[in-house]
């Protein structure tokens, strides 16, 4: 039945379809409106583990889509084992996510809205990564764009919300235009969009280069592509979007910019790896992007107090560990990474939409001493922190160690650096965040009568978990399905262990830092104008907000001014002049007869006049 | 069949003339009765055109549906019709943009009787000039289309709709100079003294000189009216004059008329001149996108954003027409349709919810997305086909410009698509600004769109997601018709 994989993301689309018709415009709130979009997308999970057990009989569908000149686009879908990989990953954190929703989400007035834009969501991310073709891999990643800025702007009331949908959209849109730039570039040379032909004539080396050389070509090509990916998955300088997405719904949050939509651009690079491989320039670039993203974000997120800020910035820094990861070259343990992370961060995310749900705040400050309250939910949060600060033997450990790994034999210094101190702050900032929560006194009245979610809700949360701490023992399995069976890199036992320390080290040191709460200890150990830097979020936002969009606005009304007085002001001066011109030569024509025939006999006596001295 | 097949496009002009003569013999009290006329003529003309679609040959090519009668033959002046690939979408596109018009505008109650008479009389037009292969009746086509604007604007209009009418006729008017004196210099230049566009291109050879004269003439006439920068400042004022219909049809159709007349009169008569002047078209083609999709974003009157949008996309119309290759025509040519439909929305949205609402500042507007969700998210689809979001046929007609013009100018490729993240961010500022966020005080009772308002916004909302998703519904068409252009182009 795997050959069917190819019609998952039509019963997605199907599902939102029947929901947007029937249920959206009776605003309804009855969980019966979830159901097409239940079905849809565990059918979709069934259909995508199918397709996983069948991901080397290389199966391929495509129709013809569009007819220009010689060229005839097609649209299809490919099964490999990357793109079986992602369906796995998409579908089953897709399915636990509109399950807790259902709970999540009870009695919102945008009920089947949701659920309508969430089946989209799920439809356009799967096409996005059995894509078999650039083209239609550019319009799935547009289509969960839209998906995002619709969910972002969910609850549309609040104007921040509304402001975090457009922020989003309008910024990874800087980055698509390169991603179609770089999509037009190598089209032309290699004659198709699909991309099994270019990686042909890419390895045989036969493209048809319409300008420069081989190698400095594909450099601008991969970059290009990697603007694309900049965006989409919030690297530096393209991340500030992320942090305001979480105006979403927190299972938003979870599934689209967590664990999938937000991994498309690491995705894409893979995708893609073909082209970056051979562009060393390039792949330095994504080292460096990665390598720094992953560290700023992660000082960021120590000194935030959204609960759900803090796991957003913690997003960021892991897709930059991810890319740092395909900069080393090492594309499967980006991939590892990305889906070990995808259980895990989905898993943070929802324990944190539980946790909202039953104290109504977001502030970390307001929290405190829900371990007894809320057992399934402090136990599973604790399980996905672990695993994310590495800790052996859950996931994360794993996945995080293969990239070290990847550095270390690379033997570059930049991204071993990178790498073991974003795993220092990432295991202090997580801890910080679960203490914070969890342990301590209760800050509030709501934290006081915190009750645990109910089961809808807790029951995802416990499976996730089980991915979450599990999840390490896929490494064979997706080293397989990327590289075949192939050699094995086997686990460096100082490595793991060095990194173990370092992340317990992270533990101890925020652990005794934050037990006691009170005021931010940082605020008190670190110099003033660092804990500013870090609170002011290295200033990147304030450039944006305070310069780049200021800019631009002011450079628009510049341009409506001149349009309105220049370039109009001509046009109405021209007709000024021609109203002018003819009231002054008015008295030329005031109808009196007599002055027509004084002028008349003039004009003939001056014509006559002038013959004559002709002649003369 | 054969009689219907040789008569259809006559049918298609005439009865819309018909019906605004009839609507003059009715009462003027019976308003509902000339609505319904209106809407079964309008009505008639989209099942005709859609009729005309299935029965064109794709195999065949060329011009098709040919009708021709002598008219003056001592001068040379025939009533000739016929459609080729590109005309006939754009013939389906004016009576798809009538038919929802004539909906859109059926809560006008001033003078319902002249309205729309001349509604249809204009139309006629608008059928004639697409469907016309004889100069002397196109241009007559083309004047029929542009003055009953003048009264439209003039009577029916909001705001200083005086000068917007004057303003824009004038306008126009000197661009129709320029076409009539370039007309009379191709008729006179040509061996047979013929205004027969086929005999044209067969018989005529003009001198590299003369073409490019001409083909400056023509674009300069015919390029006023399809908005290029800097004699695009008609368009701002007189689409937000309008009433909705006429906004509707001027921006949706009538621009596409100026782009279409520099193509089948400017490009296919004089393609030397064109690849002369193709790196001039191109450059202001550019400067329209960015500098139109920067004023839009400079407003703060929704009409006036949804005017400059259309300054911004006819950029994109312009620039494929440049680039002069399949793809690139293609596009352009696919962006006449994508943009007529998209914009006819979008006029036929503002006028609703300057109805309900009475404003159109959109600092004065929010959150109305609760009170009229209908409207809001039509808008929405209309915004996403605006800045080429796939799915929509905006990304289709927008890809095809830019993949198409890479091959010709790449620099303009370049800056062409910045200026879809300029009308990204535009468009999702008004949807913000106006939809989204909290209602301000004063705006609790806004109804959503009405039965017959209903019409407008689910059949063009429709196609626009329908030709985004399946493109070759229209590309199929245009494919043939660009071929014949490129062919008069020497390109392939």
């Amino acid at each position: 039945m795997g050959e069917l994989f190819w019609t998952a993301p039509f019963w997605c689309v199907a599902a939102s379809l029947i929901t947007a018709l029937l249920f959206v415009p009776r605003r309804s709130t009855h969980w019966v409106s979830a159901l097409p979009t239940l079905l849809a997308v565990g059918w979709s999970a069934v259909l995508a583990l199918m397709a996983w057990n069948q991901h080397t009989a290389s199966l391929h569908v495509q129709a013809q889509w569009l007819v220009v000149g010689d060229w005839s686009i097609s649209v299809g879908a490919r099964l490999d084992g990357l793109s079986a990989l992602m369906m796995v990953i998409v579908s089953t954190v897709s399915l636990a996510v509109q399950v807790y929703s259902v709970g999540y989400m009870a009695g919102d007035s945008g009920y089947a809205r949701y659920f309508a834009i969430m089946a989209l969501f799920t439809a356009a991310m799967l096409g996005l990564v059995i894509a078999d073709n650039l083209l239609l891999l550019y319009m799935s990643w547009e289509l969960v764009g839209l998906c995002s800025y619709l969910l972002i702007g969910f609850w549309y009331r609040k104007p921040e919300a509304a402001n975090a949908a457009k922020k989003a959209f309008v910024v990874t849109r800087f980055g698509d235009v390169g991603f179609l730039l770089g999509l037009i570039l190598l089209s032309y040379a290699a004659g198709t969009f699909q991309i099994d032909q270019i990686e042909a004539k890419v390895a045989t080396g036969t493209l048809d280069l319409p300008v420069g050389s081989l190698p400095a070509f594909v450099t601008v090509v991969s970059l290009l592509i990697f603007c694309g990916a900049v965006g989409k998955s919030a690297q530096f300088p393209l991340h500030i979007w992320l942090p305001d997405a979480m105006e979403g719904p927190t299972p938003v949050s979870a599934l689209i910019h967590a664990a999938t939509m937000v991994a498309a651009g690491v995705f894409l690079v893979a995708r893609m790896f073909f082209l970056f491989a051979i562009a060393p320039t390039a792949m330095q670039v994504v080292t460096v992007v990665g390598g720094f993203t992953a560290f700023m974000a992660a000082t960021i997120a120590l000194v935030q107090y959204d609960i759900k800020r803090v796991l957003a910035y913690s997003t960021i820094s892991q897709l930059g560990y991810m890319m740092m990861a395909l900069g080393l070259g090492d594309r499967v343990a980006a991939m590892f990474h990305l889906g070990t992370h995808a259980y895990f961060k989905s898993l943070l995310f929802l324990t944190a939409g539980s946790v909202i749900h039953a104290t109504h705040t977001q502030d970390v400050r307001e929290m405190g001493g829900l371990f007894g309250k809320m057992r399934v939910t402090a136990f599973t949060a604790l399980v996905g922190a672990l695993a994310l600060a590495g800790i052996f033997p859950l996931s994360g450990f794993w996945s995080k160690d293969e990239i070290l790994l990847a550095a270390w034999r690379g033997g570059n210094a930049f991204a071993l650096t990178a790498g073991v101190l974003t795993a220092l702050l990432t295991a202090f900032y997580m801890t910080r965040l679960w203490v914070l929560t969890f342990l301590g006194a209760p800050r509030s009245g709501h934290a006081e009568h915190a009750h645990e979610s109910p089961p809808v809700m807790s029951v995802p949360l416990l499976l996730l978990a089980v991915a979450a701490a599990v999840g390490g023992l896929g490494a064979t399995a997706v080293r397989h399905a990327l590289e075949g069976a192939g050699e094995h890199a086997s686990l460096s036992l100082p490595l793991a262990v060095g990194a173990t320390v370092v992340a317990v080290l992270g533990i101890a040191l925020a652990y005794r830092l934050y037990r006691l709460g009170g005021d931010e200890p940082l605020a008190r150990l670190v110099p003033k104008p660092l804990f500013a830097l870090l609170e002011r979020k290295w200033y990147v936002d304030d450039f944006f907000t305070g310069v780049v969009a200021r800019l631009a606005l002011l450079f628009a009304g510049a341009i409506a001014w001149v349009d309105r007085t220049v370039v109009d002001g001509i046009v109405n001066a021209t007709a000024w002049f021609t109203g002018a011109t003819g009231a002054r030569l008015r008295w030329l024509t005031n109808g009196q007869a007599q002055f027509y025939v004084l002028v008349l006999v003039l004009s003939i006596l001056a014509t006559v006049a002038a013959v004559l001295s002709r002649f003369q | 069949m054969e009689w219907m097949e040789r008569h259809t496009l006559s049918l298609i002009i005439l009865v819309p003339f018909i019906t605004c003569l009839l609507i003059l013999l009715v009462p003027p009290e019976r308003k509902t009765v000339m609505r319904v006329m209106a809407a079964v003529a309008s009505g008639i003309t989209l099942l005709l055109s859609l009729w005309l679609c299935l029965r064109f040959d794709f195999a065949k090519g060329g011009i098709q549906f040919e009708e021709r009668l002598e008219w003056v033959p001592l001068a040379g002046v025939s009533y000739h019709l016929g459609v080729d690939g590109v005309s006939i979408t754009l013939v389906l596109l004016t009576a798809f943009i009538i038919f929802t018009g004539v909906f859109a505008s059926w809560t006008i109650e001033y003078r319902t009787k002249d309205f729309l008479s001349l509604l249809l009389f204009l139309v006629t037009g608008v059928f004639g000039v697409f469907a016309s292969l004889d100069l002397f009746f196109f241009f007559l086509f083309y004047e029929i289309s542009v003055l009953p604007m003048y009264l439209l604007i003039g009577i029916w209009g909001t705001g200083r709709k005086e000068y917007a009418a004057m303003k824009l006729t004038l306008y126009l008017l000197l661009g129709s100079a320029f076409i009539l004196v370039g007309m009379m210099a191709t008729y006179f230049l040509s061996p047979t003294q013929t205004f027969d566009i086929p005999d044209l291109l067969k018989s005529a050879k003009f001198t590299t000189d003369q073409q490019r004269i001409l083909f400056l003439m023509f674009y300069v006439g015919f390029g006023i009216l399809a908005g290029i920068f800097p004699l695009h400042t008609w368009s701002p004022d007189g689409h937000a004059s309008a009433p909705t219909a006429v906004s509707m049809l001027h921006a949706g159709v009538l621009m596409k008329l100026g782009a279409f007349g520099v193509l089948r009169v400017g490009m296919s008569l004089m393609p030397e001149g064109a690849l002369y002047w193709a790196p001039l078209m191109g450059t202001i083609a550019v400067i329209n996108i960015v500098y139109g999709a920067f004023s839009a974003m400079g407003q703060t009157d929704l009409k006036y954003v949804i005017a400059y949008s259309s300054v911004s996309h006819m950029g994109v119309v312009m620039l494929g027409l440049a680039g002069m290759n399949h793809a690139s025509l293609t596009g352009s040519t696919m962006q006449m349709f994508a943009h007529g439909i998209m914009t006819g929305l979008f006029f036929a949205l503002v006028g609703l919810v300057y109805e309900k609402s009475h404003t159109r500042d959109i600092r004065k507007m929010g959150g109305f997305v609760e009170k009229m969700p209908g409207i809001a998210v039509a808008f929405v689809v209309g915004g996403l086909s605006s800045f080429g979001l796939p799915g929509t046929a905006g990304f289709v007609a927008e890809f095809l410009t830019f993949w198409g013009v890479w091959q010709t100018y790449p620099w303009m490729t370049y800056i062409g698509v910045a200026g879809i993240v300029i009308t990204a961010t535009y468009v999702l500022r008004v949807v913000q600004k106006v939809f989204l966020g909290p209602r301000p005080d004063g705006y609790d009772d806004l109804p959503d769109a009405r039965t017959t308002e209903w019409v407008a916004l689910v059949i063009l909302g429709a196609i626009i997601i329908l030709t985004g998703v399946l493109p070759r519904l229209l590309t199929d068409f245009l494919n043939v018709g660009v071929h014949d252009y490129l062919k008069l182009l020497r390109m392939v």
